[in-house]
C-alpha cells in the first residue's frame, strides 16, 4: 500500500486565529478547528460528517417535538392539548437523553472525521480531543485509524503553550508539525500490524 | 471590549452553525417542556405564579413563588387558598375562601378575602358580581418558596430590563461555542 505523507502547509484560506489564552473553550475550539483543517487538507482525504450528522438529527427531532407541542398548545389551549403535551414532553426528554448518551459514548469528543481511499480500501481517521484533568494546560488528542478490521488508537498530549504565542495567536506551524508526526506514527503502527 | 468570541463564530462551518441554533432551541425548549410538563402534572394552566401584592400577608409576601394545582372537580372548602380570574383583570388573584354555598345539583358559589385586607373581595370582582363560580377558580395554592420571585417583580416593574436580559442571553448562547 502506498504510504501517505502528511502535508504541513497551511490551507490557503487560513487567517490568523487569536484567542483568549485563559479561556479553555476558545483554546480548544481553535485547536480543533485547525486540526480539522489539517486533516481535510491532506491529499485524497475526504471529510466525513457522519457523527456530526447523527448529533444534528437527534437534536433536530428533539426540537421538533418541542415546537409541535408549543404550536399545538397555542392552537388548542391546555386542557384540550393534554395528551399531545404528555407525548411531546416525554419524547423531548427521551431525545435529550439520547443526545447526552450519544455525545458521551459515541462521539466522545470527536471533532473531525475523514476517509482516505486507496487500493479499494478505505481508511477512516478520527480526531477527538479533551483537556487533561488536573493538568489544565495539556491538550489531549486521540487519533483513531480504522482500516478494515484494524483499529489503531493512540493518544498524544502536548501543552498548549507550544501552540499559542504570548498574544494568544495560534502557531499553526507547530500544531501541523505535531499532527503530521502523530499521524505518521499512527500510520506506521498500522503498517506494523500487517495486513 | 473583547470581541474574539465573534471570530470563533466566523470560523464555524454550516453544520456547526446549525447546531448552534439547535442548541439555542434546546435551551429554550427544555425550559418550555418543563413548564408544559408541570402543567400536565398539576393540571393548572400556570403551575407557578409569583405573589405580586401583600394582600395575603403574613401567609405570602411579595415575591414568594407559589405552586398551584388544579382539579376542576375537586372540592373547594372554606380556608383553602385559591387562585381565581376576574373578567377584565389580566392577572389572577390568590386569596382565601371565606364562604361557600353549595346546592344539591352541584352548583356552588364562593366568596374570597385576602388575609391582610380588611374587607372581602366583592370590591375586586367584576361590577355586579357578588360570588365566584367554579369556572372562575383556576387553581389552589399547594406550596410556596419565599423570595425567589422578586426577580419577576423587578422585571414586571421595569419591563425594559426583561428585554435587555433576554437579548443578551440569547446573543451569547447563539454566538458562544461550547464543547
Amino acid at each position: 500500500m502506498s504510504k501517505i505523507s502528511f502535508k504541513t502547509e497551511l490551507p490557503e484560506d487560513s487567517n490568523e486565529t487569536v484567542v483568549e489564552k485563559w479561556d479553555w473553550n476558545a483554546v480548544k475550539n481553535a485547536l480543533d478547528d485547525s486540526a480539522r483543517k489539517f486533516l481535510n487538507n491532506q491529499n485524497g482525504f475526504q471529510e466525513d460528517h457522519s457523527l456530526m450528522n447523527g448529533r444534528l438529527i437527534v437534536s433536530t427531532v428533539a426540537v421538533l417535538f418541542s415546537l409541535y407541542a408549543i404550536g399545538y398548545d397555542y392552537l388548542h389551549p391546555f386542557p384540550e392539548s393534554r395528551l399531545v403535551l404528555i407525548v411531546c414532553v416525554v419524547f423531548y426528554f427521551i431525545f435529550i437523553g439520547i443526545l447526552t448518551l450519544y455525545t458521551s459514548f459515541v462521539e466522545k469528543g470527536t471533532f473531525a472525521e475523514a476517509n482516505y481511499k486507496s487500493d479499494n480500501k478505505v481508511q477512516h481517521w478520527k480526531f477527538a480531543s479533551k483537556q487533561k484533568p488536573k493538568e489544565e494546560n495539556i491538550y489531549v488528542l486521540d487519533i483513531e485509524l480504522t482500516d478494515g478490521k484494524k483499529v489503531i488508537k493512540k493518544t498524544f498530549e502536548q501543552s498548549i503553550a507550544r501552540y499559542f504565542d504570548e498574544k494568544g495567536a495560534l502557531v499553526t506551524k507547530n500544531l501541523y508539525q505535531d499532527l503530521s508526526k502523530y499521524c505518521t506514527n499512527v500510520l506506521n503502527e498500522e503498517q506494523k500490524k500487517g495486513n | 471590549m473583547d470581541l474574539s468570541f465573534l471570530d470563533e463564530f466566523k470560523r464555524m462551518n454550516k453544520r456547526q452553525m446549525y447546531y448552534q441554533i439547535l442548541n439555542f432551541g434546546m435551551i429554550v425548549s427544555t425550559a418550555l417542556m418543563i413548564w408544559k410538563g408541570l402543567m400536565v402534572v398539576t393540571g393548572s394552566e400556570s403551575p407557578i405564579v409569583v405573589v405580586l401584592s401583600g394582600s395575603m400577608e403574613p401567609a405570602f409576601h411579595r415575591g414568594d413563588l407559589l405552586l398551584l394545582t388544579h382539579d376542576p372537580k375537586g372540592p373547594v372548602r372554606v380556608g383553602d387558598i385559591v387562585v381565581f380570574k376576574i373578567e377584565g383583570r389580566e392577572i389572577p388573584i390568590v386569596h382565601r375562601v371565606l364562604k361557600v354555598h353549595e346546592k344539591e345539583d352541584g352548583y356552588a358559589k364562593y366568596l374570597t378575602k385576602g388575609d391582610n385586607n380588611s374587607v372581602d373581595d366583592r370590591g375586586l370582582y367584576a361590577p355586579g358580581q357578588y360570588w365566584l363560580e367554579r369556572k372562575d377558580i383556576i387553581g389552589k395554592a399547594k406550596g410556596f418558596v419565599p423570595y425567589i420571585g422578586i426577580v419577576t417583580i423587578l422585571m414586571n416593574d421595569y419591563p425594559q430590563l426583561k428585554y435587555v436580559i433576554l437579548a443578551t442571553l440569547g446573543i451569547f448562547v447563539l454566538v458562544r461555542r461550547e464543547n
